[in-house]
């Protein structure tokens, strides 16, 4: 099965106090950006992820990680 | 009011003005697909295939490449250009890139059967282009746009 793409956004997020639309604004990209890389529905490119660990003051992989599939 | 507020400002109404623009095109699109299609059915049957009327001709024309065009660049030509930006994410270009697949295996699997029914009721080259390009632009459009619908739908 092939991994899965799991992310802990949302979390260091939170930890901020700050909305998706807030985060947005800090890393220059849509609210819908955020939105559905925080659940799981898009996996954004090397540019967003830095994006997003720039904003969020964390190293890229802490925010997201590779998780084994079902059988691996 | 400082040159630094002014800009905050401007940044926070490129957002507004994007999300809105993204929700609206998102709402539009599958109409416009649907529109397409309806379209097709209608002038299917009304207009005078293979005339030369160069009206006939510019209108078909203009209106194709008009569709082609919006569903290319996601239209939102007059707005700013950040907001432009913000509103062609890379969640909006891999929706409308799954659009554009969608459209052009539509438009394939048309085109074979438009060859495979041609011996049996031929049709004008106009009107087989018409069938088509319709069936492409219009499956794009309802796909990019459900997509849009379903990514747009989130907790803010």
């Amino acid at each position: 099965m092939p991994e899965t793409l799991e992310n802990h956004v949302r979390q260091f997020r939170e930890e901020r106090g700050w909305t998706q639309a807030r985060l947005a604004e800090e890393m220059g990209v849509s609210r819908k950006t955020v939105n559905t890389v925080e659940n799981g529905i898009f996996s954004p490119s090397v540019i967003v992820a830095l994006k997003f660990a720039a904003a969020l003051g964390q190293p890229v992989d802490r925010l997201f990680e590779l998780v084994p599939g079902a059988g691996d | 009011m400082s040159y630094k507020r002014i800009e905050e400002f401007r940044m926070a109404d490129d957002y507004e003005t994007a999300e809105n623009f993204a929700q609206t095109r998102a709402i539009m699109a599958p109409f416009l697909g649907l529109l397409v299609l309806l379209m097709q059915q209608g002038i299917f049957f009304s207009w005078d295939w293979g005339s030369d009327s160069l009206v006939q001709i510019f209108v078909w024309l203009a209106f194709a490449l008009i569709m082609l065009g919006l569903l290319l660049t996601g239209g939102g030509w007059f707005l700013p250009k950040r907001a432009r930006t913000l509103a062609n994410d890379e969640v909006t270009k891999a929706n409308r890139q799954r659009g554009i697949t969608v459209g052009f295996v539509a438009a394939m699997i048309t085109g074979f059967l438009v060859w495979a029914v041609s011996p049996f009721e031929p049709l004008h080259a106009q009107r087989a282009a018409n069938i088509i390009v319709s069936m492409g632009l219009g499956c794009a459009f309802v796909s990019y746009g459900v997509a849009e619908m379903v990514t747009n739908a989130g907790d803010a």
